[in-house]
């Protein structure tokens, strides 16, 4: 209830902007500034044309594939550093620094390996959360309590038993939290990546609406963007992260 | 069964330098005897504990396990620990049948051992419940429940109930007496409680500071199960008590300063006071 109070009066706060802005003192012109109303007359449009489904599915079917490519990568990278004897924290360090940078650079290499094709932004989004999943692995191990280890080795059990029937498990709240939030790093890298060098999807119609001076499309394209990105973050991971902390006995959620 | 650590000493190399934790440190432990090591906090009695499970390793001296030197942690030496360790993404009934996973039993089988020991600590009907939804006291028999199942040859504990409320120390006390007297285990117990140590133990091993060491074994001849509170335990209770002051004065003294002290007496009149928990 509270949330559609909100959003009916930020609607009402944006339409009040536009009027005064547009028409009485003309800050902006009314190609540069959209108002609620031409906003939702273009999704309604897009909609019925069906060119938006359209983009709405492509762009997810590649988050899906990138997104699962950077888990697999992800967690198996983070299982291997924090397995590692030597050079470890030299590794997270390492593994940090190319987390920090913004995977839309790794664009010209993609393009270079793979050309402008569907390959190159998979690319781009599965490397803008691996190395976030890899991290949240990596502290999620090195902060398991030792005690569940030493109450394991004390029972006898070991090896691969060890790793799937106690540390995973153990790590898990942690990588949870780290998969919802590779989840959001991949969807900027994604629509970074259709915005650059794609020929469909959800950014690519954001740029299309620049390229026809239409900004009610680009503002219409973010809503999306935003409307999406929401929904798998609070529906899917909220949901699961909030299952797992309170089933593990946490409370910090 | 015959467990005997022979010599063991134990040095911890730290960024201040060394700590000697244990010094020529012998016993001999026979089958089905409860033995517990009483001594003021540090003295050094997990550090004992952790080498007989095979979790840290001695720098001098040995143990040894029916003859067997011990390396690593196995389940012929089930721990209990001051947490109980149980593993929270598990029902109390799987992590009781987790050691049992771990050694091969059928699933049917495990399950079965399993119920049968929750209901030896009377927890049968919490069998399905996760660790964060039971008391502390209820944890720790959970994990007792468990360290049973895995038919250890020895079990060792640290300051298994520490952590508890008194009622429910006392509560898990006499249950841990009669399960002791119903499955015969040897039993390597740690507490710094004196009044607890003289309850359970047919030996109660008295541990000095600084280094860890035994500074005196006292035999305990009195009939099970025991009450807290009978003369006989309390006669015993003071006269550990009274070894134990003087280790507990060297240990305050340590941390507290050299005109660190207290009357005599008041460790006397407390019996039930934990040695070094007030430190
Ligand atoms: N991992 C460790 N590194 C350095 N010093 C340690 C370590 N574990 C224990 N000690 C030291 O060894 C001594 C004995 O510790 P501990 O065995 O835990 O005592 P207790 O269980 O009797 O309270 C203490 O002085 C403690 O500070
Ligand atoms: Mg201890």
């Amino acid at each position: 209830m509270k949330t559609i109070l909100f959003y009916i009066i930020l609607i009402a706060i944006w339409e009040l902007i536009y009027k005064l802005g547009v028409g009485v003192l003309h800050w902006w012109k009314s190609y540069a500034f959209p108002s609620p109303l031409s906003v939702f007359q273009t999704l309604v449009s897009l909609g019925q044309g069906g060119s938006l489904e359209l983009a709405v599915l492509v762009s997810m079917k590649r988050m899906v594939i990138g997104y699962l490519l950077s888990a697999v990568l992800g967690v198996t990278l983070g299982l291997l550093v924090s397995q590692m004897q030597h050079f470890g924290s030299q590794f997270n360090a390492f593994i940090l620094g190319l987390q920090s940078l913004p995977s839309i650079c790794w664009l010209p290499f993609a393009v270079l390996w793979f050309g402008i094709n569907e390959s190159s932004v998979l690319f781009v989004t599965t490397i803008g959360s691996t190395f976030a999943i890899s991290l949240a692995v990596i502290s999620g191990i090195k902060n398991i309590n030792p005690l569940y280890i030493h109450a394991a080795k004390t029972m006898g059990v070991q090896g691969i038993m060890l790793y799937r029937d106690v540390m995973i498990p153990a790590a898990l709240p942690n990588l949870v939290t780290g998969l919802k939030q590779g989840w959001s790093f991949a969807w900027r890298a994604l629509m970074a990546g259709e915005m650059m060098s794609s020929t469909h999807g959800l950014g690519v119609m954001l740029m299309q609406g620049r390229d026809f001076g239409d900004i009610s499309q680009v503002v219409a394209m973010m809503i999306i963007i935003i409307v999406i990105g929401l929904a798998v973050d609070r529906l899917l991971f909220g949901r699961l992260e909030r299952k797992v902390w309170r089933r593990w006995g946490l409370n910090q959620h | 069964m015959s467990l005997d650590i022979k010599n063991v000493g134990m040095v911890y190399e730290t960024e201040s330098g060394h700590i000697q934790a244990l010094d020529q440190v012998n016993l001999q432990i026979r089958d089905g005897e409860f033995i517990c090591v009483v001594g003021p906090s540090g003295c050094g009695k997990s550090t004992l504990l952790n080498i007989i499970a095979g979790l840290e390793h001695a720098t001098d001296g040995e143990v040894l396990l029916d003859g067997q030197r011990i390396t690593a942690p196995g389940p012929d030496r089930a721990v209990m620990f001051q947490e109980a360790a149980l593993y929270p993404w598990m029902r109390a009934v799987e992590n009781v049948e987790f050691g049992m996973k771990a050694a091969g039993v059928p699933p049917q089988e495990r399950h079965q051992r399993a119920m049968k020991y929750l209901d030896l600590v009377r927890l049968k009907s919490f069998a399905q419940a996760y660790p964060h939804e039971l008391s502390g006291g209820m944890r720790q028999r959970v994990a007792l429940a468990r360290a049973l199942t895995l038919d250890s040859k020895v079990l060792l504990m640290d300051e298994p109930f520490a952590a508890l409320d008194s009622q429910t120390r006392n509560i898990l006390q006499l249950e841990l007496q009669h399960i002791w007297m119903e499955t015969k285990k040897t039993i390597f117990f740690v507490t710094h409680n004196v009044e607890e140590a003289v309850m359970l133990a047919d030996r109660v091993i008295v541990f000095s500071a600084h280094p860890g060491h035994v500074k005196k074994v006292i035999k305990i001849e009195l009939a099970r199960p025991r009450q807290r509170g009978s003369i006989d335990l309390t006669f015993y209770v003071k006269s550990v008590m009274k070894d134990l002051a003087e280790e507990v004065e060297k240990v305050a003294k340590k941390e507290y300063g050299d005109n660190w002290s207290f009357e005599d007496d008041t460790v006397l009149y407390n019996p039930d006071s934990d040695m070094g928990a007030y430190l």
